[in-house]
């Protein structure tokens, strides 16, 4: 069903659900869509409506007291289908090798492991629109295309799959499927602007929730889910500090601490080709096979990780026009091999633009946190973000390219410009964030060291449950959605068990 | 991590060269122009005729040079006796097949290099020790 809080409900209201589940992107949908049909009432309470409206986004507004990236009303979008209505779509798990302990990254270490996600998983796919389970036959794939895989021996990079989402709206998707169901409802231009708590703050006996320009009501339910994103969702969690001053679940100051983003420079490197006679489409382009679409990637083996102590990342290879002219593309072409084109002509396909995403390194000291001067226009304190980079991730980000360019070079492909080799001690200025927000409310086994445990329930509360990025205590070099909605399942099957 | 030997590995990569089984390095040379001295410009021009690209080479190796004072002391005889024998030529030694091969030697060098990671960066290029060593030789023959 589908409600319109502004007209359908009036102040003083009380709503009554088995499962109130706070958003409605797409972790929030994916889970209220598990209950589908089921016994149990599920409230889904979404901040927007169908479309991007000014002043709700307008909620999204807030401060950048780190290093400044994009603005934070920009980068994800507030209202039914949440941040899928502009996602990219690009999708691959985790390994297994991202949930392990990292002795070399401090923090590191996930209480569950790539087999406690991997049934869920393959059940994401079909939800984001992806074809088989399958991220490991990329040289199968290759070759019922038609196509090469780069020659790599695997010392310093490997090529792996990710899959491609049509994208995937969640808006336009699952709008049809929420409105017929009879025990999923989404409560629209809804904002919670509270968890209420009994007075130990441990048990959660309502959500005060507001409308722009509307009602007032409350939300009652046995459980609660955050699904709101790395960001509100510790803010919904600091913001929730009637009964606890510190906020909800922060008994250990951890809410809003760990906030991590990859690490992305657009380019990392430019190839100047010395020879043309191999074919890159099946990276840098898009292919259709088993029902799905996929495309290929370099990344980190994860012994080489382990020997080099770096954290994960990844290249996408595009091709672009030339735009260098530094003398160098094809002084060395004879030595190559290759055929007599010179990479300094203007030639297309001479050149490729290698594109990096990195893991971050978790970091206490960067954090998010509500602003003691300024409030969004339903009077609740914005966010401060501080998002920080580090030294040692600047090294990490130079072994990677230096890893990159040495392989370009061993396969005989050509040379490599990365402006982090031209200044090793400088973030280029094709350095920015992935706009994936994580860490904020991270998963752990203890409250000492993360806010919620490995069923995602936050360690102080015995009703509240958070999912989505925010609960991630590392993020490897993946693209977080296909993660996060299989995190969601997962914390569905768990909540079937739990109400019975 | 960094890895120290992607910029600063050309002393260790000496030290390798000279421990080839071969004469001493610099320990040959000498004022004015001897037998050897000839030998080693021919073989310094074959090596910088393979280049596909002499005047770009050079100005690669100009740019290098000057950002390698250890490389700016040695003159077109030390650099051409150091690029042959990491090529395992002997430079007294050295054969009219020998001679023949040496696209091959430098190719299969470069791709050492880059296994190795026996390289240098220039002005942001990743480039093989090797070749950028040629590029220096190219640099030096028109500078000297």
């Amino acid at each position: 069903m589908i409600i319109d809080a502004r007209k359908d409900l009036k102040t003083g209201d009380i709503v009554e659900a088995d499962l109130c589940i706070v958003g409605a992107g797409a972790v929030g949908i994916a889970m209220a869509l598990e209950f589908n049909g089921s016994t149990k009432k599920v409230a889904m309470i979404e901040s927007g409506g169908f479309e991007l409206e000014g002043r709700t986004q307008s909620l999204y507004k807030g401060y950048h007291v780190g290093r400044p990236t994009y603005p934070l009303e920009k980068n994800r979008l507030r209202y039914f289908g949440g941040t899928t209505n502009h996602w990219a779509g690009h999708c691959r798990p985790f390994d297994d090798f991202d949930f392990s302990v990292r002795d070399w990254i401090p923090h590191s270490g996930w209480p569950i492991q790539f087999k406690d996600l991997d049934p869920y998983l393959e059940r994401t796919q079909p939800i984001l629109g992806l074809g088989k389970y399958d991220y490991h036959s990329l040289e199968d794939y290759a070759r019922q295309l038609g196509l090469k895989t780069l020659p790599l021996d695997g010392s310093r990079l490997i090529s792996v799959m990710k899959h491609q989402s049509p994208p995937t709206r969640f808006n336009t998707a699952y709008r049809q499927e929420i409105k017929e169901s009879e025990n999923v409802s989404v409560y629209l231009h809804s904002n919670v602007l509270e968890l209420l708590t009994n007075e130990s703050a441990s048990h959660i006996t309502s959500a005060d929730v507001a409308c722009i320009d509307g009602p007032r009501y409350t939300i009652k339910a046995k459980k609660f889910v955050l699904a709101t994103g790395g960001l509100e969702n510790p803010r919904l969690m600091l913001l929730s500090n009637t009964t606890a001053p510190k906020g909800l679940g922060n008994s250990h100051g951890l809410v809003g601490r760990f906030y991590t983003d990859h690490i992305l420079i657009r380019p990392a490197l430019d190839v100047s080709l010395s020879r043309t006679d191999f074919d890159f489409s099946l990276y840098s382009g898009l292919h259709e096979i088993n029902d799905g679409l996929m495309f290929g990637i370099m990344t980190v083996p994860d012994e080489v990780s382990r020997r080099e102590k770096l954290t994960r990342f990844r290249f996408h290879l595009y091709n672009l026009s030339p735009r260098y002219d530094a003398p160098i593309g094809g002084v060395f072409s004879d030595i190559d091999e290759a055929p007599e084109v010179s990479p300094l002509s203007n030639q297309p396909g001479t050149h490729i633009q290698v594109h990096m995403a990195m893991e971050p390194m978790p970091n206490p000291d960067a954090f998010v946190r509500l602003s003691d001067t300024e409030v969004d226009l339903l009077g609740q304190r914005k966010l401060e973000v501080n998002w920080q980079v580090t030294d040692a991730e600047l090294a990490n980000a130079h072994r990677a390219v230096e890893l990159c360019a040495l392989e370009f070079a061993s396969m005989g492909f050509g040379r490599a410009y990365s402006p982090l080799l031209e200044k090793p001690d400088e973030w280029p200025s094709t350095f920015t964030s992935g706009k994936h927000h994580c860490g904020t409310t991270r998963m752990s086994d203890s409250p000492t060291t993360g806010v919620v445990d490995s069923n995602c329930k936050v360690f102080d509360v015995d009703n509240l449950y958070i999912t989505g990025s925010s609960v991630f205590p590392t993020i490897g070099h993946t693209n977080p959605t296909l993660n996060l909605v299989a995190l969601s399942l997962r914390l569905a099957d768990h909540l079937k068990e739990e109400l019975g | 991590m960094k890895n120290p030997s992607v910029t600063c590995s050309r002393r260790g990569f000496l030290k390798f060269a000279s421990l080839l089984p071969v004469i001493p390095v610099f320990t040959t040379f000498s004022v004015g122009c001897s037998r050897d001295d000839e030998h080693l410009e021919t073989h310094a021009e074959r090596m910088i005729g393979l280049l596909n690209h002499p005047q770009r080479a050079r100005e690669l190796g100009e740019m290098y040079h000057s950002q390698d004072t250890e490389l700016q002391q040695y003159s077109y005889e030390d650099l051409t006796r150091v690029l042959l024998i990491t090529l395992g030529i002997d430079p007294e030694t050295i054969s009219g097949q020998t001679l023949i091969s040496l696209e091959d030697r430098f190719r299969e060098q470069v791709r050492l290099d880059f296994l190795e990671e026996n390289v240098v960066v220039v002005k942001g290029w990743m480039l093989s020790r090797t070749e950028i060593w040629l590029c220096s030789l190219a640099y030096i023959s028109t500078d000297s």
